[in-house]
């Protein structure tokens, strides 16, 4: 599969202290998947983007958009295949909506802004009227930078933190928009988020990231498959569930006076017939398999990071 | 380099640079033609028209404090880099944009001078030839300071940053172009007063010490002309001294000035 965005070694060394925000550090992108960067704070996830943006020059190592290389001499046309959002919304706060994307337009030299109440309704801000960008909520701001990063129909997105402090209709509003860029324009996004709960119900992707490099790339399917499934039940007497469990070889964990993980291949209708066989009643049952949460905890040591 | 400068183009919903403009041009009119009737002097209308060349070069300081330092401040500076522009296309569109500012600024000034000057004051007294020369130089003039205000601006990283480093650097060379301006027209010689016995004042002609000598006094003359300040003071009082070589310093310093803040800015890191 073709990569979008392949960094390989990438560093980029600030002051004169010689502070490494990148190091070493190597992510493949591939072409229209939701790429999830997740990384403690520091990790150098922001950097990354802005080293990818050409906002910074890396230190050393390199990256290549679409194959074509950091330093080549079409860097620039294949730049304009690419929308960003990072950290703040680039906006114009003296300018409506309408306004900052007809200047966008202009930017990119686009000659046909027909489109702009197209991207306005998509990102939800078709009735802002004369309403100018310093009135808008986050949310909003948040929106018409992704609607701006949108315009000219851009290839690759990257964002940066785009939910942080929004509302929980503001995180329902950008992650609906993601799925839908990726599912109507077949667009390559890549994210970098501390929110694994709402990554892990878009991306495709992960790159995980620490002090600068790149700890594992994993996908979506890689994830589901790694991870052991278990069933958490709630039971009358947990003594019996530890029997009868025992004397049948299956692995289980008791958690508390009457709750234990059952691991392995038995389902939940087995379990449920075994145990009632042993006259041992469930209470409640609940199945679970690893989650990115629980990845990130292991791959990264969580108490490190709580 | 054309897209970046329609769209900087595209913020100027509220001129105020040119307000300004318009207003200090009709001020100054206005305060020739109270002094006319107050005093019953003779005020030539053109008096006052190259006064607008510091305050102009003041509008450009703080024109490249706001723009260019909001440019940076609200991400602006980021879209059109990630959007493929090079650097030293957007840093060029800028200067350009910032040179537009403040020329079309003291163009508003002149014409709210003229205009109010035909009708009160009295005839100029400089014929056309070299008012347009005076012009010519100062229009030179605002080009090197929107070459180092921008300069200044596009590297300091945000809004507050510039705007203040650009009022500083401008007060700054204002303060040293008057100071070498007030050694420049010490004169020669000074009257000394010595009192006899009887009472009787006697009047000597001593040699000035603060009058500068001829090695020295070419030193600050060319200080002067690589100064827009000291330019722009020298044209409000009456004229440069030697103008080909004012036209060929300001050039020299409007180029060395871009090449410099390009060179910077590219290796900039923008956040």
């Amino acid at each position: 599969m073709e990569n979008a965005l392949t960094a390989t070694d990438l560093s980029k060394v600030y002051g004169r202290k010689q502070f490494r925000a990148l190091d070493g550090c190597s992510v493949n992108v591939p072409v229209g998947v939701i790429y999830g960067l997740i990384g403690p704070n520091g990790a150098g996830k922001t950097t990354l983007l802005r080293v990818v943006c050409g906002l910074q020059r890396p230190s050393g190592g390199g990256y290549s958009l679409w194959g074509v290389p950091h330093d080549g001499k079409n860097i620039g046309p294949v730049r304009r295949r690419l929308g960003a959002v990072i950290e703040a919304p680039a906006l114009d706060p003296h300018m409506t909506a309408r306004e900052n994307l007809r200047r966008q337009y202009r930017i990119l030299g686009l000659p046909d802004e027909g489109d702009i109440p197209d991207l306005l309704a998509f990102a939800g801000l078709g009735d802002t009227g004369k309403k100018k960008a310093r009135d808008f909520s986050l949310g909003m701001r948040q929106r018409l930078g992704i609607a701006m990063a949108l315009a000219g129909g851009p290839d690759l997105l990257l964002l940066d933190e785009p939910l942080n402090g929004l509302d929980p209709q503001g995180v329902i509003d950008v992650r609906e928009m993601i799925l839908r860029l990726r599912a109507e324009r077949r667009m390559t996004v890549l994210i970098s988020s501390h929110n694994l709960g709402e990554l892990e119900k878009i991306a495709t992707h992960y790159g995980f990231l620490e002090k600068g490099r790149t700890v594992r790339e994993i996908t979506a399917a890689e994830l589901e498959k790694s991870g052991e499934r278990r069933l958490r039940v709630t039971v009358s007497d947990v003594n019996i569930l530890a029997r009868a469990l025992y004397a049948r070889g299956i692995d289980y964990r008791v958690l508390s006076g009457n709750e234990a993980a059952v691991y392995g291949a038995v389902t939940p209708v087995e379990l449920s017939a075994i145990l009632a066989k042993e006259g041992c009643e469930i209470l409640s049952l609940e199945e679970s398999g690893e989650t990115l949460e629980s990845y990130y905890v292991n791959l990264m040591g969580g108490e490190k990071h709580a | 380099m054309r897209n970046v400068f329609f769209a900087d183009l595209m913020t100027c919903k509220n001129p105020w640079w040119l307000y300004c403009g318009g207003a200090a041009g009709l001020l100054a009119a206005l305060n020739q033609y109270q002094d006319k009737l107050r005093y019953g002097d003779v005020c030539p209308m053109d008096e006052t028209l190259t006064t607008v060349f510091p305050f102009a070069g003041f509008l450009i300081c703080l024109f490249c404090g706001l723009f260019a330092g909001s440019e940076a401040e609200n991400g602006g500076l980021r879209r059109q880099v990630i959007a493929g522009h090079s650097r030293a296309k957007i840093y060029l569109a800028h200067l350009l944009f910032t040179l537009l500012a403040g020329v079309s600024a003291a163009a508003v000034y002149l014409l709210f001078n003229i205009v109010p000057g035909l009708l009160l004051l009295d005839a100029p007294k400089s014929s056309l030839g070299p008012t347009v020369v005076r012009l010519c130089l100062g229009t030179l003039t605002l080009a090197v300071f929107a070459a180092l205000f921008h300069m200044i601006a596009m590297l300091a990283g945000n809004r507050a940053r510039a705007l203040l480093l650009c009022i500083l650097v401008f007060l700054g060379m204002l303060m040293l172009a008057a100071l070498i301006e007030g050694r420049l027209e010490a004169p020669e010689s000074i009257s000394a007063y010595t009192m006899t016995v009887d009472g009787v004042q006697e009047v000597a002609s001593e040699p000035n010490p603060r009058y500068l000598s001829p090695a020295a006094r070419q030193a600050c003359q060319f200080v002067m002309m690589l100064l827009p300040a000291g330019q722009a003071l020298q044209l409000t009082m009456g004229g440069l001294p030697w103008p080909w070589l004012a036209a060929g310093c300001s050039l020299l310093v409007t180029a060395g000035a871009t090449l410099a803040g390009i060179f910077l800015f590219r290796k900039k890191d923008l956040k």
